[in-house]
């Protein structure tokens, strides 16, 4: 599996936001870390093929995606979980999960098996039957990651998973998302500690280009002891924000 | 499992299902039931309940369709590997079979009633059937569009409240739905081809049409499509007659007695009626002339022009639609005053505002149903009539047999002896 961006760029009317953007990603865990307004959410949403690229190349697998039929065949390969991704509430957990299946395009004969497997990998297989609407926020989070990883896309993009999670639920996350390193996993969030914690490579994003590109090993080494936070991770990103020692 | 089931299982809609059968049972059998027995009646009274179904129907479409975006799934499914029509597809393939269920189970217990004597003419019970399902299938892919488009806080009031007025103005007099089907009527075939038909092209279009939101391709300029698919399959329903005359029937069932009397064959339930009417008709003085036979509407035609145009218009002796006896005895009394008063002069019966014959004529009417109280209400009658019915009832009531019998013969000797040859 493999994913690459060739200059691509995207904007809303007249704002460009993502601005010639290249990657180039490989089975692992990939974190886009920028404030809010960067352009994570859009390049998510262009690496799911729901925006297509004003201008640049979108590749998976070595194939362009070029329009929608491009865009079908290769969405069969992509898990997608939006950051206020909706369900029906009256669905129970498990419908929920074959849903997602079939809208992947998986056989209908491997549905059950393909969402028992996705429920025990986030642990909600004993939640099968409950209602979407009677899970706790940490699970209802849970159950969204189920849905984007059933049917095992080689492609998994979570637009800022961890919001509004616990502390516990956060680690459990982790270890959910650790166990998918298989497939190029790709998760946006601002929160740096989820980056440290199991990203294998970090872009850092602001005002739609990356600013830094590599392993969080690199991306701390850029540390200096003199820019404000806590960890070397943290003042290296503030490192790279134009702004980012004014910002204190 | 299969993609079928899984929308089915999941449906918002699936909740209302229930209340939507109970209700199309309770619009069935707690009215009259005259409809049990007669294959076109059981159509007809089965396909009643579509009016009211339809337009919940439309809301429920509206409001079904817009559950994406009630339930924020749009981005979800933006991002589907099926085709968005493929989705669009079985969510309203789902919604027209959850909300098409009721009416056909209408139609299956209306069914079952009657085809426990399983008369002729089962082919009209699925004319009407067919109508009705037209309608549900139509309002469904109205309200599914109206959802797909409008916001999901006013899709289904717009939805619901557009197709009630569609049904009653346009719809009414396109034959959309009926309250009744007398035997001499039939739902057309041919109108109810090309509804169905538009119906389904309407329905193809809908979902195929992308939404509004962009993905690939601007798709404003597509909102052509169903608009003008909506405009065929509303211009295809209400410029079409729902309802069609049937032709006679080469053998009516006719029913020997003192008066032999000739059914539709898919009236033969009434055969009982036929014959107690007949006792009755028996029984009447002698001064009564009978005629030899009598027909139910429709079993006869006639040529006339109308219009500079010659057009067949059904007749007649006696209607007995809706299984009122009374409407057989007033064809059936009118038969035998017209036989028994043949000779007379009308035209002078009419200039000296003599009304004995319409008397005559009612007390026939009460002695073969042997009571005083018509099933049927009248309004406009002129003073001259409800006098002489008011005369007539007071002689049935009040006067014993003989005397009745006594009055009958003075009226008639009378009759004859200022007015007829």
């Amino acid at each position: 599996m493999s994913l690459k961006l060739i200059g691509v760029s995207q904007s809303y009317g007249n704002t460009r936001v993502i601005d010639r953007f290249d990657l180039d990603l490989a089975p692992g865990i990939v974190g886009f870390l920028g404030p809010n307004g960067a352009g994570k959410t859009t390049l998510l949403r262009t690496m799911a093929t729901i925006m297509p690229p004003k201008a640049g190349k979108l590749l998976l697998d070595d194939v362009v995606i070029t329009g929608e039929r491009t865009a079908r065949e290769a969405r069969r390969k992509i898990g997608y979980l939006p950051q206020k991704f909706g369900c029906d509430p009256a669905m129970r957990v498990m419908d929920f999960v074959r849903y997602a299946a079939w809208m992947r395009g998986v056989p209908p004969q491997d549905w059950d098996r393909a969402a028992d497997l996705a429920l025990e990998q986030v642990d909600l297989a004993d939640h099968r039957r409950t209602k979407m609407r009677k899970l706790s926020g940490g699970m209802h989070q849970r159950a969204g990651i189920a849905w984007a990883i059933v049917g095992q896309p080689s492609l998994v993009l979570l637009d800022e998973p961890t919001v509004g999670l616990d502390p516990r639920q956060r680690l459990q996350f982790r270890k959910i998302i650790g166990e998918l390193r298989g497939s190029v996993v790709v998760l946006s969030t601002h929160l740096i500690d989820d980056i440290d914690a199991i990203c294998d490579q970090v872009v850092v994003l602001h005002g739609g280009t990356a600013k830094f590109s590599g392993t969080t090993t690199e991306l701390a080494a850029l540390s200096r002891d003199d820019l404000p936070g806590n960890t070397d991770l943290e003042r290296a990103y503030m490192k790279l924000l134009p702004d980012g020692e004014q910002q204190l | 499992m299969t993609a079928l089931w899984l929308h089915l299982r999941t449906s918002p809609l699936r909740w209302i299902l229930l209340p939507l059968i109970v209700l199309t049972l309770m619009i069935l059998l707690l009215g009259p039931n005259y409809w049990i027995g007669i294959w076109p009646e059981t159509g007809a009274a089965a396909q009643v309940p579509a009016f009211f179904l339809s337009i919940i129907a439309a809301g429920a479409a509206a409001w079904s369709s817009g559950s994406k975006k009630r339930h924020n799934l749009e981005e979800q499914m933006a991002a589907a590997a099926i085709p968005a029509a493929k989705s669009e597809a079985y969510q309203l393939g789902t919604s027209m079979i959850i909300l098409v269920i009721p009416y056909l189970i209408g139609h299956a217990v209306a069914f079952a009633l009657t085809a426990r004597t399983f008369p002729a003419g089962i082919q009209l019970w699925l004319g009407y059937a067919l109508m009705g399902t037209v309608v549900m299938l139509l309002a469904i892919a109205w309200g599914w569009a109206i959802g797909r488009y409008l916001s999901p806080v006013y899709a289904a009031l717009v939805a619901l409240l557009s197709w009630f007025v569609f049904e009653v103005f346009p719809g009414d007099t396109a034959d959309l739905g009926v309250l009744s089907g007398p035997v001499w009527q039939q739902p057309d075939t041919r109108t109810m081809l090309i509804r169905f038909v538009a119906v389904a092209v309407f329905s193809t279009v809908i979902v195929w049409a992308p939404p509004l939101r962009t993905q690939w391709k601007a798709n404003w300029e597509r909102l052509i499509f169903p608009m003008v698919a909506a405009a065929v399959a509303i211009v295809a329903t209400v410029g079409t007659a729902g309802i069609s005359d049937r032709d006679a029937p080469r053998n009516p069932l006719c029913v020997a007695g003192k008066v032999e009397m000739c059914l539709w064959p898919e009236n033969v339930k009434y055969i009982p009626m036929i014959h107690s009417v007949d006792a009755r008709v028996s029984t009447l003085p002698a001064s009564f002339q009978l005629p030899l036979r009598l027909y139910e509407y429709g079993l006869k035609r006639r040529q006339i022009s109308y219009a500079g145009e010659t057009v067949t218009q059904l007749e007649g002796d006696f209607d007995i639609s809706e299984g009122s006896k009374w409407g057989l005895a007033l064809g059936v009394s009118d038969a035998i005053i017209s036989e028994t008063l043949k000779s007379c002069d009308w035209d002078a019966i009419r200039r000296a505002d003599d009304f004995t014959p319409e008397a005559v004529r009612r007390w026939v009417e009460f002695y073969l149903t042997e009571s005083s109280t018509p099933d049927y209400r009248t309004s406009g009658v002129p003073q001259g009539i409800e006098e002489a019915w008011s005369a007539a009832s007071k002689v049935f009531t009040e006067l014993p047999p003989q005397k009745q019998r006594e009055w009958v013969q003075e009226q008639l000797n009378r009759l004859k002896a200022s007015h007829c040859g």
